[in-house]
């Protein structure tokens, strides 16, 4: 194997985020330039561009060909369209109030679930076009469920988050911090949502 | 100790695929051979669920008394491998502790487990690590390459300032460097290779000692930015020697052509592998 960069493309400033979708093509965040691009897989030129500024991150759905767009800075989330037909039409967007989300992802194998990592907030949002609500999640159990009473811990700055398809969610959050594992809040009656297969992010 | 980190990028694990097959059978346990293909994953983790027949739910008190799997909790076992070409997994259920008898029929099935891919910065470090199980954290390397994330067939999606790449490799080559440069950027419109610019020198790949140099190829156009914003182009005219510049000047302000910026002085050097090498001196 060689020990290289393979492909490079380099009409693009600071860009922040990328994905590979399905066709192999790559779909980039130019972040400096105010725009969304597409690139062939060898990364030789652009396929499609979309002008639109202060993008942190998106997820692609390939049944919908529609991107996800999530803009940190302006506390918004938009549904684009993002296919040979039609480039850019805004065909969703958010409609709570939103601190600093930096991710927003369509659930595993259906895109009408969209999982909001509304960091700011402390809390994931999960929103369900099908009857047009919001779930809001903030707190996880740490332990199975033979443990009682059950140990919560809450989130913190979530930062990227998926659902399977079976409805586990799994959520990196955005820096390390510390946990005092014997000064965790324990209860024995919550009622907020709690997940399965939850992964938050200490180091230490 | 606690260790100050930036989460990047985040992966999921998605394109594990396996086909589980029975090997040995006794009256006491039961042998399968789990063989497992990935382009993105060289570890993954599942749990082991059996019943007696759809009457019955699943049930994950399975005992499992042998796995290559790296840990073994329960009914999850974590750590089993794959790979492009597959890789065989042996898990050994003791069915008889479960009150099931050689012969009966029983159903069983393995759920693929959540698996977090994190790109994460700690100072100027890029780090990548795996987060699996309630509090496994796996470190897979680290990189000057500011990567994030894995594409088909397993490369790295890496950033940098003006640019946006794929590498083989966490410890590839780096493509530009950062020192200082008289030059704001470049590029080449229509080549593979886009070296940088340190000092007054443009560099790439190999090149002799106190020499840096880098390669073009024919037909590669050449675009120079210059600090005033002005930019020029040449044209790579064969893979040698030869270089005719400039075949076009653009200015981006101004639209000045009584005022050309200098043009920098080309040194051939002998090519290599049959491509052309040079050196841009001062």
């Amino acid at each position: 194997m060689s020990n290289s960069v393979i492909y490079s493309y380099f009409g693009v400033n600071n860009p922040n985020y990328a994905i590979q979708i399905y066709s192999g093509n790559y779909i980039v965040s130019d972040y400096g330039n105010g725009r969304i691009i597409e690139l062939d897989s060898m990364l030789s030129g652009i396929i499609r561009s979309h002008s639109v500024s202060g993008v942190s991150f998106f997820d692609y759905s390939e049944e919908n060909e529609t991107l996800l767009v999530s803009y940190e800075d302006n506390d918004l989330i938009q549904e684009i369209t993002w296919s040979d037909i039609d480039i850019g039409t805004v065909i969703w967007q958010s409609t709570i109030s939103l601190n600093s989300p930096h991710s927003a992802t369509y659930k595993q194998e259906d895109s009408s679930k969209i999982v909001i990592a509304d960091t700011g907030n402390n809390r994931i949002s999960i929103y369900d076009r099908n009857n047009n609500e919001y779930i809001f999640i903030s707190r996880y159990n740490i332990n199975s469920g033979d443990v009682y009473p059950p140990q919560i811990s809450m989130l913190y700055r979530p930062y990227i988050a998926r659902q399977y398809s079976n409805g586990n969610i799994c959520i990196v959050e955005k820096e390390g911090r510390p946990i005092n594992f014997s000064i965790i809040e324990s209860s024995s009656s919550s009622s907020s949502s709690s997940m399965d297969s939850s992964s938050s992010s200490s180091s230490t | 100790m606690t260790v100050s980190w930036k989460t990047i990028s985040g992966n999921l694990q998605g394109d594990v695929s396996y086909s589980l097959r029975k090997s040995t059978v006794t009256p006491q346990y039961i042998d399968f051979d789990l063989i497992a293909f990935s382009e993105m994953w060289s570890e993954f983790d599942l749990a082991f669920e059996y019943r007696r027949d759809d009457s019955e739910t699943w049930k994950t008190d399975a005992y499992i008394s042998q796995t290559t799997a790296n840990y073994l909790t329960k009914n999850h076992l974590y750590g089993l491998t794959a790979s492009k070409s597959g890789e065989s997994n042996l898990i050994r259920w003791e069915y008889a502790n479960s009150g099931y008898l050689f012969g009966q029929s029983l159903q069983i099935r393995v759920i693929v487990l959540p698996r977090i891919r994190v790109f994460s910065r700690a100072n100027s470090v890029h780090a990548i690590s795996e987060i699996y199980g309630n509090s496994k954290i796996d470190f897979v390397g680290q990189s000057n390459h500011n990567c994030i994330g894995i594409n088909q067939s397993g490369q790295y999606m890496c950033l940098g300032g003006g640019d946006f790449y794929i590498i083989d490799s966490l410890s590839a080559d780096e493509l530009k460097s950062s020192s200082s440069s008289s030059y704001e950027e470049y590029y080449i419109l229509s080549g593979s290779l886009i070296p940088d610019v340190t000092g007054n020198y443009y560099e790439y790949g190999v090149s002799a000692s106190g020499s840096k140099s880098y390669k073009l190829e024919t037909g590669d156009w050449y675009l120079w930015f210059a600090d005033d914003g002005m930019y020029q182009a040449w044209l790579i005219h064969d893979e040698v020697d030869v270089i005719h510049p400039p075949v076009a000047i653009w200015y981006s302000s101004g639209n000045n052509p009584d005022n050309p910026i200098a043009l920098p002085t080309f040194t051939p050097v002998s090519p290599a592998s049959g491509i052309g090498t040079l050196t841009l001196g001062s």
